[in-house]
């Protein structure tokens, strides 16, 4: 699965925002990388900062290791 | 309005145009509104048109007005704090809605969740995931720490992601409020304590998954109405104060067991161990309208 991985730059300047009841907010793969799926790639409620999450390099998605329960 | 219904007048006279035929219908149906709608109801459809929202279909209203007036006949209404029913022809706006409290706890759509009309959201086995806003430390009314429930209606199964598709929260230091949409072998249903309760093969596939803890010891678990198994050990701890997720589990950071389970409707409030019945009744005829 191909996801979105972004630099620390690029995480402070996309990540919480906002356009009504949608939130980008990224999440961390098992490398600690930050990442988001490409779905908000054709989200129209992300229309607004498609240039800067197209500018996100893409990268084969890792899992994070599940916690002991 | 008072209720000025003048049935003897009505039937005593012929001369359907005479003025003295005066009925109210909207007070003596004290709970309707005026679209002939249950109040809570109409108060979501409100909440959408004010919000600029797609309301559903004339048709599926009126599934969606019986479902409320179900829940509320079974007396589950009132011991809800949230319900979502993400399962419609109204837009993924509409989907969001808290039906309890439509200017509350609406769901925030992190990270582009799939909606499919009729169906409900669905994650995306790595990020995205739906905010409730809905903490339960500060926001719950119903939801106590030994007098719980939690309930989703899996809609689409996890084929991706973490394998226990654990939901809710899991944050370290506090009771969990997790289920899982991974059946058998894996995963366990949690409310307000870190020792849990496995699922079985008797809750595998699409349906509602039901979890109550009626007491400080018990959780137990109901799928599609029936009973699956209980454990009386599970001590609760806390009541977590963070908001609870779909499709992953909220940390307090980033979000962990993020899968691709499919949701069409989600809950939480007070145990309903005595009325599990009559809610997977009510639910499950709304779905199979559909």
């Amino acid at each position: 699965m191909i996801v979105l991985k972004a630099t620390q730059a690029q995480y402070e300047a996309l990540d919480g925002y906002r356009n009504g009841d949608n939130l980008l907010k990224f999440a961390k793969d098992g490398n600690d990388n930050w990442i988001v799926g490409t779905a908000v790639l054709n989200d129209s409620a992300f229309a607004a900062i498609h240039d800067q999450l197209n500018a996100l390099e893409r990268i084969e998605y890792v899992p994070v290791p599940e916690p002991e329960l | 309005m008072s209720n000025n219904i003048n049935w003897g007048k009505i039937y005593e006279s012929t001369a359907w145009g005479n003025t003295d035929n005066n009925i109210s219908w909207g007070s003596a149906y004290a709970d309707l509104a005026g679209g002939g709608f249950d109040t809570d109801y109409q108060a979501v459809l409100d909440r959408s048109t004010a919000l600029g929202y797609t309301a559903p279909s004339a048709a599926q209203q009126t599934l969606q007005n019986t479902l409320v007036t179900d829940l509320k006949t079974a007396g589950v209404w009132d011991k809800l704090d949230v319900f979502y029913v993400f399962a419609t022809d109204g837009d993924s706006d509409y989907a969001t809605l808290n039906w309890k409290a439509p200017s509350s706890h609406q769901v925030t759509k992190v990270n582009s969740p799939t909606f499919t009309t009729d169906i409900g959201f669905r994650g995306n086995a790595s990020s995205s995931y739906l905010d409730t806003n809905y903490a339960p430390s500060t926001d719950a009314v119903n939801y106590q720490l030994n007098n719980a429930s939690m309930f989703m209606y899996r809609s689409e199964l996890a084929t991706a992601g973490q394998v226990q598709a654990y939901e809710g929260t899991f944050k370290s230091g506090e009771g969990y409020a997790m289920i899982s949409g991974r059946p058998f072998g894996y995963g366990e249903n949690y409310l307000n304590s870190t020792a849990g309760l496995a699922n079985s093969g008797a809750n595998e596939g699409v349906g509602l998954q039901l979890v109550n803890r009626p007491n400080s010891n018990t959780i137990n678990l109901y799928f599609n109405g029936s009973f699956v198994s209980q454990n009386t050990s599970a001590t609760s701890t806390s009541v977590p104060s963070v908001s609870v997720w779909n499709f992953a589990a909220n940390n307090g950071a980033s979000g962990i067991f993020f899968s691709n389970v499919g949701h069409g409707m989600w809950g939480m409030g007070a145990d309903l161990t005595s009325e599990q019945a009559d809610l997977n009744t009510a639910i499950q005829n709304y779905i199979s309208a559909l």
